[in-house]
């Protein structure tokens, strides 16, 4: 029995060891690849170009759609600019410091097995590579499962499913193709879009230390176990008239985003629910202010993220 | 036309794909171009069915067509609403359907009563509402709720990209595994399908 013990628990901690080193290798690698994603009965071709950081050079990486409209984002240390030809726009985006709050996986082993049961679950082939397939599957209801296809000799994510709790694949990504540590020219970096003549909007974020909104205050009474605040910003976002109050909540694993803005001079407040594959967001008003929470959680549970919060004080 | 009957039957989610065909549908290009189209006529379709506002079926059955040659380099095609994305579209589109009678209706200072007092989870609501501006003038929307319904989706869909855009940077940040934090905001099938 006790020897059963150790290897289960050997082999949650082999698998976590994957998950680190995929973690580290996404941000350290070149690479070059088409992918497809999936969700709901959807089906895009996708191609991903990333750079390792060298030297004063910040990491930096594009991502563009190969089917429909011409879609791209392209990140660097500074910004994150995406830009959307069908709709003629382009919205940029300033970077947070990376890692500045990159726990990730180096949560301690036993904190997460309180959460979520690590598993490897033998070798399959992607895109022509050998993979580790590691499960990661909740212990409670109210997070979704991952299944992680991570290869053997580079640690690269080549193919990855966000599951419901009943197994069902909520989203897929799966490389077709990809080059590992090749050359990756700087013109590879650079948008094809131009943007000339898009509208532009360009938003701006500093730090906040608590939680207080300028004339108000609110809390999150209700979270899953687990969550902790793991950043907290002022965000002046182009698409808003007010300061946007954005606190972010992980369980090491999983991810919610709390925004709390006043309903503005004839802005239309909007509540209700919507979802994209794994991602829900849950809008309500307040108290004179629209809270949005968007997660990587079930429905129910960012809903009820969601109801919790409440204002007090002025 | 073994391999269109497949990718027809793949797009339309009555097979699976096998790493194998997956390749050879990126690196064909007849494939990749079917892909394209088939995707393109799925919108085209779902939009007839949900009578979206504004849409022609002739016509972007026709646009489908025009694409097919540049589906790897796409064109610019019509606009049809700004910023749209993904998670916004979803809520847009289910206003647009059944929220225009309800716009000029609702408080401002609603509040759902969708969780139990117990803290149980209950059924999640089936659209989003766009309630009336605080200082708007009310005879504004009340002679036009169509134009304050789409001038709250409007606005909704520009917040709601910009929310998604942060919560997928601040994913990154965290470094957790799954999804790229933004393949959704590159993924084209977001402006039509959801409901």
């Amino acid at each position: 029995m006790a020897l059963w013990a150790f290897a289960v628990a050997a082999a949650a901690s082999e698998a976590q060891d994957f998950v680190n080193q995929m973690v580290e290798a996404t941000k350290a690698l070149n690479y070059d690849g088409l992918f497809v994603y999936q969700r709901d009965s959807q089906l895009n071709a996708m191609r991903i170009i990333h750079k390792a950081a060298t030297g004063s050079d910040a990491e930096s990486e594009r991502l563009v759609s190969l089917s429909g409209p011409a879609r791209e984002v392209v990140r660097d240390g500074a910004k994150v600019k995406c830009i959307f030809s069908d709709d003629k726009e382009v919205m940029v985006e300033k970077r947070q410091p990376r890692d500045f709050y990159a726990l990730g996986l180096s949560e301690p082993v036993a904190k997460l097995a309180d959460l979520y049961a690590f598993k490897t679950e033998g070798m399959e082939r992607v895109a022509g590579r050998q993979t580790h397939l590691v499960g990661i599957i909740p212990r409670g209801a109210d997070r979704y499962g991952y299944r992680l296809w991570i290869d053997a000799d580079s640690k690269l994510l080549l193919k990855s499913a966000i599951l419901s709790r009943e197994g069902r694949v909520l989203e897929q990504v799966q490389f077709v193709q990809i080059e590992i540590n090749g050359n990756i020219p700087d013109a590879l970096l650079q948008a094809e879009l131009e943007g000339t003549g898009f509208t532009w909007y360009t938003s701006e974020t500093e730090p906040a230390d608590a939680r207080a909104q300028p004339g108000q205050e609110w809390d999150v009474r209700w979270l899953p176990s687990g969550f902790e605040m793991r950043n907290s910003q002022v965000q002046h976002l182009a698409t808003s008239d007010g300061p946007v109050k954005h606190v972010v909540y992980s369980d090491g694993l999983a991810m919610v985003s709390v925004f709390v803005e006043k309903v503005m001079h004839k802005v239309h407040p909007f509540q209700g629910y919507s979802s994209l594959g794994a991602v829900n967001a849950f809008s309500r008003v307040a108290d004179s202010y629209q809270v949005t929470v968007v997660g990587e959680l079930p429905e129910p549970v960012v809903r009820h993220i969601a109801t919790s919060v409440a204002f007090h004080g002025r | 036309m073994q391999d269109l009957e497949r990718l027809s039957a793949l797009v339309d989610d009555a097979a699976s794909g096998d790493e194998a065909f997956l390749k050879n549908i990126a690196g064909t290009p007849g494939l990749r171009a079917a892909w394209g189209r088939y995707h393109l006529i799925g919108e085209v379709l779902r939009d007839a069915h949900t009578g979206a506002p504004g849409t022609s079926f002739a016509d972007r059955v026709r646009d489908a067509v025009a694409a097919e040659p540049t589906v790897l380099a796409p064109r610019v095609r019509p606009r049809r609403s700004s910023l749209r994305h993904p998670l916004a579209a979803g809520l847009a589109l289910a206003a647009s359907i059944a929220a225009l009678a309800i716009v000029t209706l609702r408080p401002a200072t609603v509040d759902e009563a969708g969780v139990a007092a117990n803290g149980g989870f209950t059924a999640a609501p089936s659209q989003v509402v766009f309630v009336q501006p605080r200082d708007a003038a009310p005879a504004t929307n009340a002679e036009d709720p169509e134009y304050a319904q789409r001038e709250g989706a409007d606005q909704f869909q520009r917040r709601l990209s910009s929310y998604l855009v942060n919560f997928n940077e601040q994913r990154s940040n965290l470094g957790v595994p799954g999804v790229h934090p933004y393949v959704r905001i590159v993924d084209f099938q977001s402006d039509s399908n959801r409901q």
